[in-house]
């Protein structure tokens, strides 16, 4: 019986064309557009090589900073791309001008440098020549001083000590644009929550002909309910899987932890939003069709606050009203996400998923409790 | 005598201050087509959900096959089938998948489901539908698949809450014929509308109902007896003097008789070969007459004389 009731709520779910758009199709559709979206940022964010010009003015020469300036333009992670056609001072400001490199450097008595506007590119040009002379300046003066501890000058420069220390934890991926992908899939999970609402409205004799019908029926009606909560459970999981491969199969989007983990996050993330659905189901006499807008509504404003829309917005939120962040659902299974990204431990991801775990089961022990009623004063 | 399927004693059912059965009584017998019959808002379907312990009700008590009928005695419940009046059936299954999936909640085991299954589609006529999707049905395409849902397990008592609303004629004499033939095969059956020529021609007793009350109850002929015309006949004659009309009224039984536009119009109380003494008369006196109708009061008569008001809305 109970197999049943269980495999025609699973068929009727994964027909049912509204809930199968918001729970896959819209997840897919906007991940598509994120990785759009995002491609561009990616782009302007990979270093590339800075192209220059150098001339040489009268024919000076400086073998030394040909020394150094060779150095910082070869290899893989050249800093700079010298533009050999800029071969006078005329053909390289016109390059300048047209924007094919972003500075000129003049080889004379002195170095010197032409940039066409302030930009990152162009302090970073300036930086290396500011650099070049200062260590240029320390050498000739130790010459001067004391050639002696030349040797020893020349190994201090060599050492470059940073204050901050970049530390991985987990090897994981700390790309900050992953977060929009964790709020996606927190979403698929949420629109979960249309799927617990139609098997409550489809049970209850005052709210649809055919909970009427299913109530008349010599089957409990919380045996009804639970096959028909397992069976939309068992769909909206799927389809958050199926949004998750496809992000990970196709769009390519690292989330810095093995898929299996992943999909963990996302069972119980679905129970969480079916029991959402269940709970906000199980409240008075609306249609279905306002309960629906609630429950959309709802998971768009939590997805809002866990960083959707605004990237940052996760931070806001841990700022200045922290207990949200500890009971959203969004945030929970955002965060959880980023958890298993970052952290070498489960503390924090155990946390969470305990958190979803009892919120769950507290909104399913209250739809049971606003549903077990098997009478109704008007219908 | 035949056994009680249901007993319904006092019954009243309040909504703040509208009283939507007023000390309700009724007593339905093993092998009848009960009608419950009255205009909108009369009680209908409201007595109808209280019987399956849908609704809550303020007084009374409801009895079905000896039990007191109560939301959790699913032993009754295995017994009725129900044909509401809204259609109760799920869009994303097909035609068969739907019977299956209400038979289920019935019965068990598989193969007799599927048997049961098999037969409610060929009862209703789907059988060319069975793949299809509610969706794509008509709407007494619908109204069919509504009554094989709550009809493939094979109840012994069948409630029908208005099932032909808004059917095409076609479908609604394939529904009412399929009742008939559902009795026949043995099974009690409680049928609401507000049609009273559905009512009149497959109900075997009916109930009358106004403002929540019962206001009559017989079989058709014993509520046609309640009112005092028993039969009207209308001969169409081309002309009748005052002197031959007063003989008309003179013959037994009449209760009134009208000459206008051509048509002679007389109602009678009672009595038997009425046509025949008129028409005898109207050969005696040498008045030329054309066509005859004779009409039997209908269940709107009844209502009509009983509540001062039509049963039918429009």
């Amino acid at each position: 019986m109970f197999f049943h009731l269980f495999k025609y709520e699973f068929i009727s779910a994964v027909r049912n064309t509204q809930v199968m758009f918001w729970m896959i199709a819209f997840p897919i559709l906007l991940g598509t557009f994120f990785k759009i979206a995002f491609a561009d940022l990616y782009d302007d964010e990979l270093f590339k090589e800075i192209p220059i010009a150098v001339v040489y003015e009268n024919d000076a020469e400086n073998s030394a900073f040909d020394e150094a300036l060779s150095a910082v333009s070869s290899g893989d992670n050249a800093l700079f791309s010298i533009d050999k056609t800029a071969i006078d001072k005329t053909s390289a400001m016109g390059l300048l001008e047209s924007g094919d490199i972003s500075g000129v450097i003049f080889v004379g008595e002195d170095i010197s440098l032409s940039v066409k506007s302030e930009s990152t590119k162009a302090s970073i040009i300036k930086f290396f020549l500011d650099q070049y002379k200062m260590n240029e300046k320390i050498i000739s003066d130790t010459l001067e001083s004391d050639p002696t501890k030349l040797a020893d000058v020349i190994e201090a420069m060599n050492i470059s000590e940073s204050c901050i220390t970049e530390r991985s934890f987990t090897g994981g991926n700390r790309d900050p644009y992953v977060q929009y992908f964790y709020n996606l899939l927190a979403m698929s999970c949420l629109f979960g929550s249309m799927a617990g609402l139609a098997v409550v409205t489809n049970t209850q004799g005052n709210l649809s002909a055919i909970g009427a019908r299913r109530c008349t029926s010599p089957i409990h009606k919380l045996v009804q309910i639970t096959a028909g909560l397992l069976a939309v459970t068992l769909v909206s999981f799927l389809c958050s899987a199926v949004s998750l491969l496809y992000l990970i199969a196709v769009l390519k989007i690292d989330f810095g932890a093995p898929v299996l983990p992943l999909i963990g996050i996302i069972a119980v993330g679905s129970l969480a939003g079916i029991s959402m659905g269940f709970f906000v189901g199980s409240f008075g006499r609306m249609g279905e069709g306002a309960k629906t807008a609630i429950l959309i509504a709802v998971s768009l404003i939590l997805c809002f606050f866990s960083g959707l829309m605004v990237g940052n917005m996760y931070g806001y939120v841990q700022m200045y009203a922290p207990w949200l962040n500890k009971i959203s659902l969004a945030a929970l299974i955002t965060d959880s996400f980023y958890s298993l990204n970052i952290y070498d431990t489960y503390d924090r991801l155990l946390q969470n998923l305990l958190t979803l775990c009892i919120i769950s089961a507290l909104f399913t022990i209250g739809g049971f409790l606003l549903t077990r009623r098997q009478k109704y004063a008007s219908i | 005598m035949p056994e009680t399927v249901v007993k319904i004693e006092n019954l009243v059912k309040r909504y703040k201050e509208l009283i939507a059965l007023d000390h309700f009584s009724l007593e339905i017998f093993d092998g009848e087509i009960f009608g419950l019959l009255g205009p909108n808002g009369s009680g209908k379907t409201t007595t109808i959900n209280c019987l399956l312990s849908l609704l809550a009700f303020n007084k009374g008590s409801i009895e079905i096959f000896g039990e007191k009928m109560k939301p959790d005695n699913y032993n009754i419940k295995r017994q009725i089938g129900i044909i509401m009046q809204n259609v109760a059936v799920i869009n994303e299954l097909t035609v068969y998948e739907n019977i299956d999936y209400f038979c289920g909640l019935y019965i068990r085991d598989k193969e007799q489901r599927k048997k049961c299954v098999q037969e409610a589609i060929e009862f209703v006529g789907l059988e060319d539908f069975a793949k299809f999707r509610p969706k794509k049905l008509s709407g007494g395409l619908l109204r069919r698949l509504n009554i094989a849902c709550g009809i493939a397990h094979k109840p012994k008592l069948i409630i029908l809450d208005e099932p032909t609303v808004a059917v095409d004629p076609q479908s609604r004499n394939k529904i009412l014929e399929g009742i008939v033939e559902l009795n026949r095969r043995g099974a009690t059956v409680i049928y609401t509308s507000h049609y009273m020529e559905e009512v009149e021609q497959i109900c075997t007793q009916i109930a009358i109902m106004d403002k929540g009350r019962q206001i009559a109850i017989g079989t058709k002929e014993e509520l046609k007896k309640q009112i005092k015309d028993t039969e009207k006949i209308t001969v169409e004659v081309m002309d009748i003097s005052d002197e031959q009309l007063c003989m008309v009224r003179e013959l037994p039984h009449i209760g009134e008789a009208v000459f206008q536009g051509g048509k002679l119009c007389v109602k009678y109380h009672g009595g038997k070969h009425n046509l025949i003494r008129l028409l005898t008369l109207l050969q005696e006196q040498e008045i030329k007459f054309g066509r005859v109708f004779s009409e039997e009061p209908t269940l709107n008569d009844v209502f009509l004389e009983i509540t001062g008001k039509q049963l039918r809305d429009n």
